[in-house]
């Protein structure tokens, strides 16, 4: 975890930084990561490197300098090694169009219930809370939370005959459901 | 957390896929990535490697070393998940 000079780095995470290595060259992309040793990551990168003609005679070294050519060449999703860094400037700011589309994608995770409406309290994820029978009415299906059931960790109360409605016609009425007339 | 990645997680994760590796100097390498440590020192498989020739430096020598190598990363610079070469950026250059 990067901490102290760190945190000046992380306000210029997404922007285009352009870097300049040990042996010259430099490389301009968007900055998604850093570490410790100034390790970086950059995404849509692109090198640039002057390469300086030196063919020719003494005549030809003057016009060679002049046409001092520029290569460039797009690297893509890169690692950057921190031993090379020399200096980070800041090119420009975050790229519009692939700024936000990144935010949406990274992040720590939002999963998210697929949308029944209720959210299952927090003790009971993975399964029917208890004293809820499988199979049980589930939640804003006409059966509204009846007080008592679920949460208590035991049956409801045996109820004198009638269940309440929305039980009417499931296949298995929970525990202790109907009990009042056989007894 | 903005920093969710470390720049070693990623290369972690290039781990069993091709790797293209820029040297300082000119001279780089791809191969398939197999292993790597805290000084980015590198195992790569099927390794091939393109350095300037030591009479002509504009000219690129491409070297295909065959076996598993262990690169000192003292000299790596910049590493390319994915990566398949300077060969396939020729068409990117202008």
């Amino acid at each position: 975890m990067p901490s102290g000079k760190g945190s000046k780095l992380l306000r210029y995470i997404e922007h285009r930084l352009r870097v300049s290595l040990a042996d010259g060259r430099v490389i301009i992309g968007t900055f998604l990561a850093f570490d410790k040793h100034l390790n970086l990551v950059l995404v849509d990168a692109e090198e640039f490197r002057t390469l300086k003609n030196k063919k020719g005679g003494a005549a030809a070294a003057r016009a060679a300098i002049i046409e001092e050519r520029q290569e460039k060449r797009s690297l893509g999703l890169i690692i950057l090694r921190g031993e090379n860094v020399v200096s980070v400037a800041v090119e420009g700011p975050p790229p519009p169009s692939a700024a936000g589309a990144r935010v949406n994608a990274g992040g720590p995770g939002m999963a998210r219930g697929a949308g029944r409406g209720v959210v299952p309290p927090p003790n009971n994820v993975g399964g029917p809370p208890p004293g809820v029978p499988m199979g049980g009415a589930p939640m804003g299906l006409g059966a509204a939370p009846v007080h008592g059931v679920g949460g208590m960790g035991m049956p409801p109360p045996p109820m004198g005959g009638v269940p309440p409605p929305g039980m009417m016609g499931r296949g298995m009425p929970p525990p202790g459901m109907g009990r009042g007339g056989g007894y | 957390m903005s920093n969710r990645i470390l720049p070693l997680e990623l290369i972690d994760k290039a781990i069993g896929s091709p790797i293209w590796i820029l040297m300082r100097g000119q001279t780089e390498l791809t191969g398939i990535l197999r292993g790597f440590d805290d000084y980015v020192n590198l195992v790569l498989d099927d390794a091939v490697e393109y350095s300037p020739d030591p009479r002509d430096k504009s000219v690129i020598v491409k070297k295909e070393l065959k076996a598993e190598i262990l690169l000192n990363g003292n000299h790596v610079a910049v590493l390319v998940p994915g990566g398949t070469g300077p060969e396939d950026s020729l068409a990117a250059r202008s």
